[in-house]
């Protein structure tokens, strides 16, 4: 586009500048980065599931002719604070089990680290570590977080009594009404199992300590740079100004990358040891055992109903499997589970008690869904299976029960408030989209045949941008408000930089931002560069979470943008000798409004800013830059409510349990979008996770607690292969407490599409006698399924 | 996923190879596509203190026919079995088998020689080569012997391979369109190694009555499997579907019959027959479309 007079930015389907370097393999990641005198790093982790350290004893190891330092658990719990972790609950007060960056007396989950080593290369680093000797004493192993609340069990932490590391208690409404008014209940124990984000780029961080300056840099793949410098600065007791994190290019986060990694401060503590800088970027086996897990979660629901299908309450128990020790973000995953319960359904009384178990397995935390997928699994499991027991239509049952538009704003009873939409519209629109009536009678022709498809229904309002994370992260507990503070300068050739402090983990950052900033400022979109990731030059920000960007983060960049804006009105008024109200600028150029003759480049305007001050009248400062802060809407826990309807047809292999997913209608709402094909990318991202968390993905532990799935041999990804085609329908409802109207949208993929894929393969073969209540919905498990319907038949 | 240091051997000629292959022995391994084991190794699984890399070696890739039998050389690609004109037409079974090996990336580097020496029990080609009765050259510095496919494989990753000898050539009698047959691998990926590997020859008179079955399954056991109950129940009927039912239904597996994270034991015995029953279908198809 060569004139913005032609039409805005927003709204266009534009390519991503940033594509040029992923797709050319010119991206600089973590391990791109090397620094002069570079030494590699590599972590002595545990073989045992749970068992105490009787010696660490790295003489042999040093003796290595490439061996630089070891660093032991011992030794690291006295350099360092243990690893933070913070509640979302207002009123929790969260006991914190000690959770030291490198183990020092006892192990608690297989791959655990031990110890760190430093040698002068990456092969040598290995075959050190491996040098390493540990003398352990083997524990009482717990894998079944329902074990581990029995009292005779072993207990993992000494201040966790009940092995319970997170107890959180919520209501709404009046529940015992409720289910007082109900002719039924459906009582159901829900499962969905471990599998979690596995971004193709591993953790991965150089840590650079400079003597003479005290200073720390640390190159780190991560969604948070500076919520990273805070907590390094808090559990290395270093000042945080002396600090500076840099995120390059992500290859992937999915919330797993929220994490503040213990391997991070151990790298960190062995370049200030060493006065190097240390590279460590961890193997996918690591990754696999030891990073974040997630999803894991026991549901036991009760759902109450009238006969006619309305429904009326919900009451659930929720136990998660947090692992062996409680990450940071450990509470989100959880209260997320409990506050989608509600689904968007009018209900009257709400419910949830959520306990976090503690077991012997790798940590629990944050996955691209925040806890919603399992909450919105349960209520839209629930309202299909009393559908199936009232003889009600799936989509006419929730017709019945979907808030309408004019109830919006809604409060839910389990707290949350929904902005606005049409969700029936959405409904039918999907329903219109998969063609339902056809695909039903199709369906019906084939199971005649033998051949078992499922149609695929799942509907939710998403919550994009999360208020109380930062508040998480205040001590004591403060209320408080998602933001975004955006630096937007423009230098003397008339190009524009965004100065944003998150990191784009393949959610579009550059061209999103762009086309914002291109239309407030009136610049070509080619003129504009982000700079993001950096703490030294960006302003401080939460990080890429929780789908904040369109929502929270766009709205900054817009106000620094119209401010920046103002600047140039002002000296291109000054030299076009206008008033600055009556200045336009457009496509690079000022003009006086309806005197397209009275025209200056925006580079002449910049130069003028930048080295002709002495031609400025006294009040228009120098230089051409802008900063502006945009506070969220804080009435709700989260900031924005875009919404889904997702339709999978899947097909069942009965005899073999093999399934295929044969088709894709996604029907969505995130407001105004700034670039529909941005919009696309990430709905169907997030839906392939729903497609291999369902179908393929699961993360295996035998009973002493070995992973059995820590290579991606046996961690099964979907590849293109095992994806269908997706038809994406778009739907636009401002966001009403959003400048621009945009809505967040990043996370809500890998939300709907777990409950719809998973409704879809219920649909394909309940009609055969089996429930569909747990996944993972592997080949294995879906003949066990009809196996054990065979016994129950017999 | 960082392997132990070794010592690397590229050398030009065949007889060069072979000559480091007796010198290091036990201490030695050649590597093809190295698909199978640079994995090994990365994990430590396997730490081969030489490696004696075959790549330069020219005039071993060829796939040819002489006088009825297919020589393939043991460092033709998965990719090059699969694209070979003269495979299709006269195995095509093996061409249909290499094609669903892994992804693309890995049947560009691995090669027939390298997964019949590795000897993985999922893996395509055994139960292929069993059922064609393939045989196999193998040299050493001392000189040459050819083995039975069905005589070649001996437990999980086991060979009747010495230390110091390679699989050279792969050979199988060519067949025409008088054959019906099938390769399936039921994989929960498509490039996933099999949970049941299925490899189907049928033959017939004129009055498409079975002459002559062979029915080969992998990754149901140690080694390639043999269904002679279903290949009795089949030879001797007409070749229906209802054949086709009956006869899979004999299918029986052993009691070494893996358990792994995504098939049990008692899931590979259930869905074996299915297999079975689906691939002779297929066969019996494809030997029907030969008659219009």
């Amino acid at each position: 586009m060569s004139d913005a007079d032609e039409g805005a930015y927003v709204g266009q389907r534009l390519a991503r500048p940033e594509d040029r370097r992923f797709i050319q393999g010119a991206a600089t990641y973590v391990d791109d980065v090397a620094l002069p005198g570079m030494v590699f790093a590599a972590f002595v982790r545990s073989p045992h599931a749970h068992a105490r350290i009787k010696s660490v004893n790295a003489e042999v190891a040093l003796d290595h002719p490439k061996a630089l330092h070891v660093l032991t658990g011992a030794e690291a719990v006295k350099a360092s604070h243990p690893m933070p972790v913070y509640s979302y609950e207002p009123a929790q007060k969260i006991e914190k089990p000690a959770y030291p960056c490198l183990a020092a007396e006892r192990v608690r989950f297989v791959n655990e680290p031990v110890a760190v080593v430093a040698a002068t290369d990456r092969y040598s680093a290995d075959d050190v570590a491996e040098l390493v000797e540990v003398e352990y004493e083997p524990l009482p192993v717990l894998m079944d977080p329902e074990v581990s609340l029995q009292e005779s069990s072993a207990k993992l932490h000494d201040n966790l009594p009940n092995n319970i590391g997170l107890h959180l208690v919520r209501q709404g409404g009046d529940i015992k009404a409720a289910f007082a008014e109900a002719d039924g209940v459906l009582r159901r124990r829900f499962r969905m199992h471990r599998h979690t984000g596995s971004p193709i780029e591993p953790r991965g961080i150089v840590a650079s300590y400079n003597v003479g300056q005290n200073a720390l840099t640390v190159y780190a793949s991560t969604q948070i740079p500076h919520i990273l410098k805070t907590h390094l600065s808090e559990i290395l007791d270093f000042p945080e100004s002396n600090i500076r994190v840099i995120a390059p290019d992500l290859g992937g986060g999915f919330g797993n990358k929220l994490q503040v990694a213990p391997e991070y401060v151990a790298v960190c503590l062995l370049s200030m040891r060493l006065g190097a800088p240390v590279k460590w970027i961890e193997t996918r086996r690591e990754s696999l055992s030891a990073f974040i897990h997630a999803r894991d979660q026991i549901l036991d629901a009760e759902i109450a109903y009238k006969k006619d299908g309305t429904l009326l309450g919900i009451s659930c128990n929720i136990l998660v499997d947090a692992g062996a020790y409680l990450d940071a973000r450990i509470s989100g995953p959880t209260l997320g589970a409990g506050l989608w319960l509600t689904g968007p359904y009018r209900l009257k009384g709400y419910f949830c008690d959520m306990k976090e178990t503690m077991t012997n397995k790798c940590p629990y935390a944050a996955y691209r869904g925040f806890g919603s997928t399992k909450g919105v699994f349960v209520i839209e499991r629930s309202v299909d299976l009393i559908a199936n027991e009232l003889g009600m239509d799936r989509a006419e049952i929730r017709r019945k029960n979907l808030i309408q538009p004019e109830e919006l704003p809604y409060k839910t009873v389990s707290g949350l408030v929904y902005d606005s939409g049409d969700y029936e519209e959405a409904l039918d629109r999907a329903l219109q989209a998969v063609d339902y009536q056809k695909l039903k009678a199709e369906q019906a022709a084939l199971r005649k045949r033998g051949k078992y498809i499922g149609i695929g229904l799942a509907m939710a309002v998403e919550g994009a941008g999360w208020n109380t994370y930062t508040a998480a992260m205040a001590r004591p507990y403060v209320p408080t408000q998602d933001y975004s503070t955006i630096t937007i300068r423009m230098n003397l050739s008339g190009r524009v930089t965004i100065y944003i402090g998150d990191t784009s983990m393949g959610t579009s950052h550059g061209v999103t931002a762009s086309q914002v900033a291109a239309d407030a400022l009136g610049v070509r979109l080619e003129d504009i560069d982000l700079v993001e990731g950096d703490t030294a030059v960006t302003p401080y920000d939460s990080g890429t979470r929780a789908a904040r960007f369109a929502g929270v983060v766009i709205p900054g960049v817009e106000k620094a943008a119209k401010s920046l804006r103002s600047k140039v009105a002002r000296v291109a008024a000054h030299i076009l000798e206008a008033a600055p109200e009556d200045i336009e600028i457009r496509s690079g150029e000022a003009f006086v409004r309806g005197l397209r003759s009275k025209t200056v480049t925006l580079q002449r305007v910049a130069q003028v800013a930048f080295a002709e001050v002495w031609s400025l009248p006294p009040d228009i400062p120098p230089g051409m830059e802008a900063t502006e802060s945009f506070r969220a809407p804080r009435d709700s826990i989260c900031v924005t409510w875009p919404y889904s309807v997702h339709m999978p047809v899947v097909e069942v292999d009965v005899e073999t349990g093999i399934t295929k997913v044969l088709k894709y209608v996604i029907v969505h709402d995130c407001g105004t979008e700034i670039n529909p094909m941005v919009v696309e990318g990430q709905a169907v991202g997030g839906s392939v996770q729903g497609i291999g968390g369902v179908l393929f993905e699961e993360l295996v532990y035998d009973e002493d607690g070995q992973l059995l799935t820590s290579t991606f041999m046996d961690y099964l990804l979907p590849t293109a292969c095992e994806v269908p085609n997706f038809d994406v329908v778009h739907m636009a409802t401002p966001a009403p407490q959003i400048p621009g109207g945009y809505k967040g949208m990043g996370e809500g993929g890998a939300v709907y599409s777990y409950a719809a894929v998973i409704s879809a393969v219920a649909d394909a073969i309940e009609h055969l006698g089996v429930e569909v209540t747990s996944t993972p919905l592997s080949p294995k498990r879906i003949r066990q399924m009809m196996r054990e319907r065979a016994v129950v038949a017999a | 996923m960082i392997p132990r240091s070794f010592g690397y051997h590229d050398p030009a000629t065949l007889d060069e190879a072979l000559t480091l292959l007796g010198e290091y022995g036990e201490d030695g391994k050649l590597m093809a596509g190295g698909q199978s084991l640079l994995p090994m190794m990365k994990f430590r699984l396997a730490s081969p203190a030489h490696i004696v890399d075959l790549c330069r070696i020219p005039g071993v890739d060829t796939i040819e026919e002489s006088n009825g039998e297919i020589r393939i050389g043991a460092l033709a690609t998965h990719r090059s079995l699969e694209d070979s004109q003269l495979l299709k037409s006269r195995c095509p079974i093996l061409a249909k088998a290499a094609s669903s090996i892994g992804d693309a990336q890995v049947r560009n580097l691995g090669t027939i020689g390298g997964a019949i020496a590795h000897a993985d029990p999922a893996a395509n080609y055994s139960p292929v080569l069993v059922a064609l009765g393939a045989r196999f050259v193998v040299r050493s510095a001392q000189g040459e012997r050819v083995v039975a496919a069905a005589d070649f494989y001996k437990d999980t990753f086991v060979t009747a391979l010495r230390p110091s000898e390679m699989v050279t050539e792969i050979r199988v009698l060519a067949f025409g369109r008088e054959v019906g047959w099938e390769h399936a691998k039921l994989s929960r990926r498509a490039s996933d190694f099999a949970l049941v590997g299925v490899a189907v020859l049928l033959r017939a008179d004129a009055a498409d009555v079975c002459t002559q079955a062979d029915v080969v399954l992998g990754a149901v056991a140690p080694v390639p499997v043999r269904m002679q109950g279903v290949e009795v129940a089949l030879v001797g009927k007409p070749l229906t579907s209802a054949a086709a039912a009956q006869a899979a239904s004999v299918t029986k597996l052993g009691d070494k019959t893996p358990s792994d994270v995504h098939a049990d034991a008692a899931y590979r015995a259930e869905v074996a027959p299915v297999c079975v029953r689906r691939a002779l279908e297929a066969a019996i198809n494809r030997m029907t479309a030969r008659n219009k």
